[in-house]
């Protein structure tokens, strides 16, 4: 059993949410108390409490809201979270609201995280409006790291244009990751790629280790979405 | 430019909104739509001899729109369905004061205060007034992010054209989302100069004024039948998209977010031996009356679609003008339409 606390981070968009519960699936092969916190208090919709039932059916449980609640558009931080942080044997996946101002939710826990070994992730995504080169990235982990009061442990590298993702797409945008990693002495522990994409892409080596990812935020008129 | 981002559709509005010249925004926030005014204060805030106004309220954001109008920048505000209602009486006074602007709504469940989820309910309030008087606002229906920032581009060029408001009706789903875009240089329309009108400075000329309204019910008439005469000439601004109309045994009606939904049923209904089409309208106003009335002509079978209890429908029975058996599909609240219920909706209008 683990004690482990992953704290995702990083600009509005940069793929926090699939990369929480891409990762919440693999943990859950080895760990049986698999956690996501659902701390976005700024975006209204594509939070991780969407798929909260679908995870709950795997033995997945994601804390947010109660309710109707997390259908609202209000900062509510459910009291549960401080708890599990302090528990043991179990793995916490913390999916946080995006840019420096979703950040600011986890500063609250910092009287608790400070005690307890955790690692918070950047995830990077360059094709983002604000995040688009090494000045821009630098900026953004700077802005999360003082709004939310705690240290950036590595960065994930996230280089993706949606639908139209390709390898160089990919190539191009982990360049950029890549840059900032050296620059400020973040290691990058993976390369993010998603399924599809990644069958494409033939033999072509990174450095880095390779995380394959599925989508699960779908839009309604993806292929898979069933009628409510 | 050139280059592609990853951008959530309220980003893109404002960075097309920044890229056609517009550098005054006046607004509120709510949900979806806070990302664009966010992000309108991110950017504008850099740029010099721009403006960002959080305003008191939606009331106050409107009618800062008016002063900017009037001084002759180019401007916009945004909102989500509540918010707009608030600026209703701020747009009427803008039509009438023949003013151009930009404004978004990016809709949400009605009515009242409703939910924050998508919907398009508020389809009578865009296309038919919305505020007290005769004006029309001219009305835009992206179903992409991409047609999103087009559209926002082109509204702004619309707008001077006319010199009236402009809205682009989208919801909360199209304002959330993330999609590839990039900001093409859009095609010059001739826009008109504005120097004849507006305020700016009166050196070397007699003082103007720009109000919305006249006492003498006779000299109001006359700004009023001007004003009239502009709608007319706008409708040969009607756009539209038609998919699979070789001969189709149904076709959908839909704009926006099921626009897009439907492209899906289309598909779908192919893997079934089921051949449908769709209109799209792009416009909403001018209204696309024309070619839907044209369709009828082969096409028995209309079914329109929206998340409202069925608003666009009495254009579409308008344009089809009794030459075809027009149904409805439609989900409230703020739930979005699935590909595969309106393909149910559509099988059970074919046995």
């Amino acid at each position: 059993m683990k004690d482990l606390i992953i704290i995702y981070a990083g600009s509005s968009g940069s793929g926090k949410t699939e990369l929480a519960i891409n990762q919440s699936m693999k943990y859950l092969q080895k760990e049986k108390q698999v956690f996501i916190v659902d701390l976005d208090v700024v975006n209204p919709y594509f939070r991780s409490r969407e798929k909260r039932e679908e995870l709950k059916k795997i033995g997945i449980q994601v804390i947010a809201p109660p309710g109707k609640f997390a259908m609202a558009d209000l900062p509510l931080i459910s009291p549960e979270i401080k708890g599990l942080m302090q528990k043991s044997n179990r793995v916490l996946i913390v999916d946080v609201g995006g840019d420096e101002i979703g950040a600011k939710s986890l500063s609250s826990f910092y009287p608790v995280l400070k005690d307890i070994d955790h690692q918070m992730s950047m995830v990077v995504n360059p094709y983002r409006p604000f995040t688009r080169n090494s000045q821009q990235i630098r900026t953004m982990i700077q802005e999360i790291e003082l709004s939310s009061r705690l240290k950036i442990s590595n960065i994930i590298s996230n280089p993706n244009l949606g639908s139209e993702t390709n390898l160089s797409i990919i190539k191009n945008g982990h360049g950029i990751v890549k840059k900032v990693s050296e620059e400020i002495h973040l290691p990058i522990s993976y390369l993010a790629i998603e399924e599809s994409v990644y069958q494409k892409m033939g033999d072509f080596h990174f450095d880095e280790p390779i995380f394959i990812i599925k989508r699960y935020m779908k839009l309604p008129w993806d292929a898979g979405q069933e009628v409510k | 430019m050139g280059e592609k981002l990853l951008m959530k559709g309220n980003e893109a509005i404002g960075e097309a909104a920044i890229h056609a010249g517009c550098r005054y925004y006046f607004g509120y926030p709510i949900t979806p739509q806070s990302e664009l005014t966010a992000y309108m204060a991110k950017r504008l805030l850099k740029i010099e001899g721009a403006a960002f106004i959080q305003a008191e309220s939606e009331i106050a954001a409107i009618n800062m729109v008016y002063g900017a109008s009037a001084a002759g920048g180019r401007v916009m505000t945004s909102s989500s369905s509540p918010g707009i209602s608030l600026k209703q009486e701020g747009i009427s006074y803008i039509a009438c004061a023949e003013l151009p602007c930009v404004v978004i709504n990016m809709m949400r469940g009605g009515p009242g205060l409703g939910s924050i989820q998508p919907a398009q309910g508020d389809y009578f309030q865009a296309t038919k007034g919305g505020g007290h008087g005769d004006y029309h606002l001219i009305v835009l229906a992206p179903s992409s992010v991409q047609e999103l920032v087009d559209l926002t581009m082109k509204a702004f060029d619309l707008a001077d054209q006319y010199r009236n408001p402009a809205m682009i009706l989208g919801d909360g789903l199209l304002g959330q989302m993330m999609e590839p875009v990039e900001f093409k240089k859009q095609e010059n329309i001739q826009v008109p100069s504005k120097e004849d009108w507006e305020l700016g400075s009166c050196e070397g000329r007699k003082p103007r004024k720009i109000v919305p309204f006249n006492l003498d019910p006779y000299e109001l008439e006359k700004i009023v039948n001007k004003i009239g005469k502009k709608y007319e000439k706008m409708q040969k601004e009607v756009d539209y998209e038609l998919v699979n109309m070789d001969n189709p045994e149904l076709v959908i009606v839909a704009y926006g977010t099921v626009g897009r939904v439907a492209k899906t049923t289309i598909q779908k209904a192919k893997e079934e031996g089921i051949n449908i089409g769709l209109i799209r309208p792009i416009t909403l106003y001018p209204f696309p009356y024309k070619i839907i009335n044209k369709i009828a002509d082969h096409v028995k079978n209309m079914l329109v679609s929206e998340m409202s209890l069925g608003q666009m429908i009495e254009d579409v029975r308008l344009a089809v003008n009794g030459k075809a058996k027009v149904s409805f599909y439609g989900r409230t609240g703020g739930v979005v339409i699935s590909p595969v219920e309106l393909l149910e909706a559509a099988k059970k209008l074919l046995k």
